[in-house]
């Protein structure tokens, strides 16, 4: 009994700690836009982001929106029995189309100020 | 030169062949189809983007 106690409280503290390090989704939405405005962060043709500049929190929001994206373009593909990269491939083509002004994108390798 | 006139104005009728195309439905169901499933993704692409947050 005592080591069992002993292995949930193991499993617990691995969960918790865990959670402490990776950033959450509703964080990262949150700083997505800061991260973007700042030059950290921009959206490549993939249909996902790519850290710009290494610094703050850009690469833990750069996993968790990505992740959640993944997710989606999945969803989408399946429901409509299409190859995921051609949902990334929309989603790439709308995603540069709607970064604003002053903000990165990546055009053939290369991040460009729009 | 009278007999002449007809032989050169038939051999200057251009002869129009008409030939059924082997098969002109398929691809054109293929495409529309195809474009319908691309106007949904976009829309949904575009809904993820904007109602999830996660652009």
């Amino acid at each position: 009994m005592k080591q069992l106690l002993q292995m949930f409280a193991l499993v617990l503290a691995f969960g918790v700690s865990a959670s402490v390090f990776a950033m959450g989704l509703d964080e990262a939405k949150q700083k997505l836009d800061d991260v973007k405005q700042q030059g950290l962060v921009g959206e490549t043709p993939t249909g996902y982001l790519e850290v710009v500049r290494d610094q703050g929190a850009a690469k833990e929001v750069v996993k968790a929106i990505n992740s959640a994206r993944r997710d989606e373009y999945k969803r989408i593909a399946e429901k409509h029995n299409i190859p995921v990269l051609e949902v990334e491939t929309v989603a790439g083509k709308k995603a540069m189309e709607r970064t604003p002004d002053g903000q990165f994108i990546q055009v053939n390798g290369e991040w460009v100020k729009k | 030169m009278t007999v002449m006139l007809p032989l050169a104005l038939a051999a200057c009728t251009p002869t129009v062949q008409m030939a059924a195309p082997k098969e002109p439905i398929t691809i054109n169901l293929n495409v529309k189809i195809k474009h319908e499933i691309y106007v949904k993704v976009d829309k949904e692409v575009e809904d993820m983007f904007s109602e999830k947050g996660l652009f």
